[in-house]
């Protein structure tokens, strides 16, 4: 009985397959925490956070985008049944300046570290 | 015999043939009782922005001659069932996906602001249908003349 089950386990190993892949580095909270809209320059983020991924120009103003995602997939394959599961989340950061480069408004999402390994019956993020 | 049989067919078809189960899940969708909270004329940026996080894009919008901003958040949490026949070509998964492109079963919300950084507007929707019109356009290639 356990060396027919030791043979299944075998034969379904080469099968699966778990990966993860990222994108940039995750956000720091601390980092994102010390800037003060009305205070903190454009200057001053990118000395702190480094460039951004995104700078979007709104007439005399812009924002910029900071983000670090990962994604985890979970395969299994049996013969002819494919089971995938592909999760993706994201760390991002908005920063909206003004006309003086000054921080007017901080939108953050801190997710980054929340995508799970799973098969496509699983509820996730529960 | 038969049973042999058709596990020969089975592993001989696994490349070609495959019953495929696959569910793709990104983003945690925005609630709709926190959008029901963001009353345009009423809820400013701040406010929008502590409600729902960081949008996945934000786009120039002119309103009344004047540059604002448009946010559009997003998710998606797709189950597939199906069945494949294909040519047995190694495919690489792709290594995370492509952040500019908006999936046509992503959903998602729209905000408006006016120059004020006030909201004017909310649209709910497919996130594709809802910013057609408003996602920056690529500059095209110039065609050289003969």
């Amino acid at each position: 009985m356990r060396t027919g089950l030791l043979a299944l386990l075998l034969t379904l190993a080469p099968a699966c397959a778990l990966t993860r892949s990222t994108d940039n580095r995750p956000l720091a909270r601390e980092s994102l925490a010390a800037l003060e809209p009305g205070r903190t320059t454009a200057r001053e983020v990118v000395e702190r956070l480094g460039a951004p991924v995104e700078v979007v120009q709104l007439g005399k103003r812009s924002a910029y985008r900071y983000q670090f995602s990962q994604t985890k997939r979970a395969v299994l394959f049996l013969v002819v049944l494919a089971f995938q599961n592909e999760d993706a989340r994201a760390d991002r950061a908005w920063l909206f300046f003004d006309e003086e480069q000054v921080l007017t408004h901080v939108g953050i999402t801190l997710e980054g570290d929340q995508p799970e390994y799973a098969m496509p019956w699983e509820e996730l993020h529960e | 015999m038969r049973a042999v049989a058709a596990l020969l067919v089975a592993l001989a078809c696994s490349g070609c043939l495959r019953v495929a189960w696959e569910r793709q899940s990104r983003h945690t969708p925005v609630t709709s009782a926190a959008l029901e909270r963001l009353r345009p004329a009423e809820a400013d940026l701040a406010a929008c922005l502590a409600e729902l996080g960081a949008p996945l894009w934000v786009w120039e919008h002119v309103e009344d001659g004047r540059a604002s901003a448009v946010l559009a958040y997003g998710w998606y949490d797709q189950r597939d069932l199906g069945l494949r026949l294909s040519i047995p070509v190694y495919r690489a998964l792709s290594a995370s996906f492509e952040y500019d492109k908006i999936d046509e079963r992503m959903r998602g919300a729209v905000l408006f602001f006016g120059p004020d950084w006030r909201l004017t507007a909310r649209r709910e929707g497919l996130l594709r249908d809802l910013t057609v019109e408003l996602r920056p356009k690529r500059p095209q290639p110039v065609e050289e003349d003969a």
